[in-house]
């Protein structure tokens, strides 16, 4: 297959009030961003095959592949033999499943395994001839954008486009491929220990009031009718002090002017 | 008194001979009385403080007259006082003087290393609750910490670092940070490396080090007590608790920073290694419509009150600032802003790092909303507004004068 082809990486989610199996939502928001670029897509799924995985065909998903990797099994060295036949050009996935341990290790796994750079939290793709355009969410609303001109390996957090909705017709319809695993396949270390204990999770309270010494009132400042240029002066120079607005120099090394 | 009163030779009382006894000895000598009865309490906060801060002298010295001559009654409530917490860090004698002793760690038995994200070059509370956790695990381990910092940055001494390697820049990207790391890795052997678990900064770059070095790695840990680690798993509806890995990332408020004796933060030459190249080239930051931008997510807000009625210097200066717009009740009320803008206990509670308010007296429900900000700016009239109050730069002024003035001022200097 050639190298316009996207994989989605899918799990199955569960419901957080109800507990139920559902599409995983990181994993359809990854989904949603990639199916109206025209670009042939295939969602790959590695464990046992569930029904929930027929949601994500109800989104408009045209293959869905089932890797049948046993219970409790690593399942990176699947999915990182098949990505390696199928030689895609861009991988998504959501940052951290829904079950299991959530370790969001997966995807810088699998890229580590096939030499692919990860980018994290990415909001919306587009393909340009040469090179793929991300956008990126950055924490404060901010978006910034990156290229990339190479496979790389994706993954969404909670910000980007809303889900697309599923369709019961094509949801019912949809097959899943059902591919067997190779046999020999090298083993990856597992970098998470296995716990000593495990428990359900009871509610920590939260923080109350500030406890860093950042936010004790310890230089404040009150300055009583002043003139304007000497407030202004006043204001700048604490928002350059802690930061908030940067050096004129500094400001413009950061915002470059976009390449295209 | 009573032992003044004629006594009946006949029949003892028992209260006037207690009475008696405790007045003599009190009028003898009042430090002996105390030291007939072991004070176990005073004894424990002595044997707490020295070994551990090393104080000065001036720190024990100062609250040990204190215990001597003050009554029974009264020590037990200094006691019980000293107990909580707020008083702890009040006597603590590291943040107040500097000339308390610094704490020097010449070859400590294990390094920890943590990585704060500090973007733009200051720590955020994030990042601070990471040293703590890291600063928790070496002294679990009678061990010393290393952090990578900024090349400008100051005060983490005081926040329990022993050793500071410079990063190149104020922000350097997660290649020039992964190459630091990996010659740290090399030259140190740290034990177990502390980083916040955030999508961009330290969740990413710990991720990255643990598949390329193999090394194990517990992510999202809510908890460390007993060198075991509590992180929640099954999309948090369960508690694993896990042993001590050598990658540990750990989400906001896994452990208070505590005030604890100041360190030495020297500077670790670390040789700078070439930056591992990616493969993803940065083109900067979109700029932001400070009316569209979700004000729960906002990173510095701009604030309108009723004392505003220049609503194009504020909004001029919401653009040049590039900081999200909000408003008070009052203002939203007026349709000046759309009520999708309002800030408080009926709008939006909001945590940017820095919140700049004009013309806002802060009423109880604002000052909810606000209750998250790490640093607020206030122009105001009134001297005695709750605003000013709460605010860390306060200025006694009109609105309608400063807001062109600081928007000239910023188009002056860009």
């Amino acid at each position: 297959m050639s190298a316009d082809t996207l994989v989605v990486l899918l799990s199955i989610g569960q419901n957080p009030v109800s507990g139920r199996p559902r599409r995983a939502e990181r994993d359809a928001r990854a989904l949603s961003m990639v199916l109206g670029t025209g670009k042939p897509v295939i969602g790959l799924h590695a464990g046992a095959p569930h029904d929930a995985l027929h949601e994500y065909l109800g989104m408009g998903l045209p293959q869905l592949i089932n890797l049948n990797v046993g219970g409790g099994e690593d399942p990176t060295p699947a999915i990182a033999s098949v990505l390696s036949r199928i030689k895609p050009g861009l991988v998504l996935t959501g940052a951290r499943a829904e079950i299991g341990d959530g370790s969001g290790l997966l995807p810088y796994a699998i890229a580590n395994r096939l030499a692919m750079p990860v980018v994290p939290e990415i909001v919306s793709v587009t393909f340009r001839t040469d090179w793929t355009e991300l956008l990126q969410a950055v924490p404060g609303a901010r978006r910034r954008v990156l290229q990339v001109s190479g496979p790389a390996v994706v993954t969404v957090g909670h910000h980007g486009p809303p889900l697309r909705q599923i369709a019961k017709g094509p949801a019912r319809r949809g097959v899943i491929k059902e591919v067997a695993i190779p046999e020999s396949l090298p083993l990856a270390p597992n970098l998470m220990l296995p716990p000593l204990a495990e428990r359900p999770a009871r509610k920590r309270p939260k923080r109350i009031g500030p406890t860093s010494e950042s936010q004790s009132a310890q230089n404040r400042m009150t300055l009583t009718d002043p003139d304007a240029e000497a407030a202004a002066h006043a204001i700048l120079s604490f928002l350059r002090s802690e930061r908030f607005v940067l050096d004129p120099a500094r400001e413009a090394s950061q915002t470059k002017e976009l390449a295209s | 008194m009573r032992d003044d009163e004629p006594q009946n030779p006949l029949r003892r009382d028992p209260r006037v001979e207690r009475d008696l006894r405790r007045y003599r000895k009190e009028a003898a000598a009042p430090a002996e009385a105390q030291s007939l009865r072991r004070n176990p309490r005073a004894e424990r906060d002595r044997r707490r403080q020295r070994p551990a801060v090393q104080l000065s002298g001036s720190g024990l010295q100062a609250r040990s007259p204190d215990f001597a001559t003050s009554s029974p009654q009264k020590n037990l409530r200094k006691g019980r006082r000293g107990e909580d917490p707020g008083a702890i860090a009040s006597r603590a004698p590291t943040s107040r003087s500097p000339e308390t002793e610094i704490l020097r760690l010449e070859a400590p038995s294990c390094w920890v290393l943590v990585v704060p994200d500090t973007p733009s070059g200051t720590l955020t509370t994030h990042d601070r609750d990471a040293i703590a956790a890291a600063r928790l695990i070496a002294d679990n381990k009678d061990g010393g910490v290393i952090a990578l910092a900024p090349a400008d940055a100051t005060g983490y001494g005081l926040i329990g670092v022993d050793r500071l390697v410079p990063l190149p820049g104020t922000d350097a990207d997660t290649g020039v940070r992964l190459a630091l790391v990996e010659s740290i890795l090399a030259q140190c052997k740290p034990a177990h490396i502390v980083l916040p678990d955030t999508p961009l900064g330290g969740g990413h770059l710990g991720r990255l080090i643990a598949t390329r070095q193999s090394l194990n790695i517990a992510p999202g840990v809510v908890r460390i007590s007993g060198g075991e680690l509590v992180r929640l798993s099954d999309g948090g509806r369960k508690e694993q608790t896990l042993p001590m890995a050598p990658v540990v990332l750990v989400a906001p408020e896994v452990s208070d920073p505590k005030p604890g004796p100041r360190r030495e933060a020297r500077v670790l030459p670390v040789p700078a290694p070439p930056a591992i190249e990616e493969a993803v080239q940065d083109h900067g930051l979109l700029p932001v419509d400070p009316y569209s931008v979700p004000l729960q997510e906002a990173d510095f807000i701009i604030s309108a009150g009723n004392g505003v009625s220049d609503w194009d210097s504020f909004s001029e200066l919401a653009k040049v600032l590039n900081a999200a717009i909000a408003g008070t009740r009052a203002v939203c009320d007026a349709n000046h802003l759309p009520r999708h803008r309002q800030v408080g206990a009926s709008g939006t509670l909001v945590s940017p790092r820095c919140y700049l308010s004009f013309g806002i007296s802060g009423a109880p429900q604002h000052l909810q909303g606000i209750a998250r900000c790490e640093r607020v700016i206030a122009v105001n009239t009134d001297l005695h507004a709750d605003m000013i109050k709460r605010a860390d730069l306060a200025i006694i002024a009109d609105a309608q004068a400063v807001m062109p003035s600081l928007l000239a001022l910023l188009r002056e200097t860009r």
